[in-house]
């Protein structure tokens, strides 16, 4: 950032490397087991114009779902920004967070599509869930192009941590409230009014560690992305 | 538990393969940040304040 005031504090120690490469290997045993479950464990869903297909809902809602922690994440972090520190860290963190929320947001509509032309016939619909997601894509791509066309990097920090914090108020709006005002094509065990998901017992062990690991994953990726953005920004004061 | 003959044991292994590059690369990606970093100086900078 431009003539950065007073040195702070150093960072907070990290993980020691054994514990990181641990945790790393949990992760991935973890997800192993979620691919396993989804596919050889979970029954096929019944309703379904064809049952197999049913199985890409242990990926497409992690998806989502992460996308949905992604995007809080910024907010919290430009939160964290505007109250207090103003630092690099919590401004590159909400960028980071904003980034990768947008890839798993793709990665949603996208296994979503898929499904949608198996069970509904066309890829894309206008369902209230594909329209609040697009809607949601729109926002925080805007919060991108708002980082890219301001050139002072004070004022891009305080402006983005502003549009970040006030998604706070939209994210939860869009994943939760509008693809429940009006019907939904989305089968109802996992989109309804009483905002639960009913479904059988191992179909929803799975989703549920799949949401889980999906977390854990999006968690590692900001954490190696963010490492990454301020080296660079390091490297750029230092050229 | 379903029949795993029809394709879909290859499908197990395909996304299994796939993850696991996924983990392996972000493994090295690690290691690769973590030697960066210690070149550079333990995180120093990364929580300087903006001046406002």
């Amino acid at each position: 950032m431009n003539g950065p005031s007073a040195a702070a504090p150093p960072s907070p120690a990290g993980l020691p490397t054994a514990v990181r490469l641990g945790l790393a290997w949990l992760l991935w045993l973890w997800i192993c087991g979620v691919i396993v479950g989804a596919f050889a464990w979970a029954p096929p869903a019944s309703g379904f114009m064809n049952a197999f297909s049913s199985r890409i809902l242990f990926f497409h809602v992690p998806a989502a779902w992460v996308s949905f922690v992604a995007f809080l994440t910024a907010g919290v972090w430009s939160l964290l920004f505007l109250s207090r520190g103003r630092t690099r860290r919590q401004d590159l963190a909400a960028a980071t967070a904003v980034e990768l929320g947008l890839v798993f947001c793709v990665l949603a509509t996208l296994t979503g599509s898929v499904w949608s032309r198996i069970e509904w016939g066309a890829f894309w619909n206008w369902d209230p869930r594909q329209t609040s997601i697009v809607l949601a894509m729109i926002f925080y791509a805007a919060y991108l192009v708002l980082r890219s066309a301001v050139e002072d990097d004070q004022a891009r920090a305080r402006l983005s941590a502003s549009y970040a914090l006030l998604g706070l108020v939209v994210a939860p709006f869009l994943y939760f409230v509008l693809p429940r005002i009006t019907f939904s094509l989305h089968p109802e065990p996992v989109v309804n009014t009483g905002g639960a998901v009913e479904m059988e017992s191992r179909m929803l062990w799975v989703l549920l560690s799949g949401a889980t690991g999906f977390t854990a994953l999006f968690f590692w990726m900001h954490n190696l992305a963010l490492r990454t953005k301020l080296l660079a920004a390091r490297n750029d004061e230092d050229a | 538990m379903p029949e795993l003959s029809d394709g879909l044991g290859w499908l197990i292994v395909v996304n299994l393969l796939l993850w696991t590059g996924l983990f392996l690369y972000m493994l090295r990606l690690q290691r690769t940040l973590r030697a960066a970093e210690r070149a550079a100086g333990e995180n120093q900078g990364s929580h300087q304040e903006v001046s406002r």
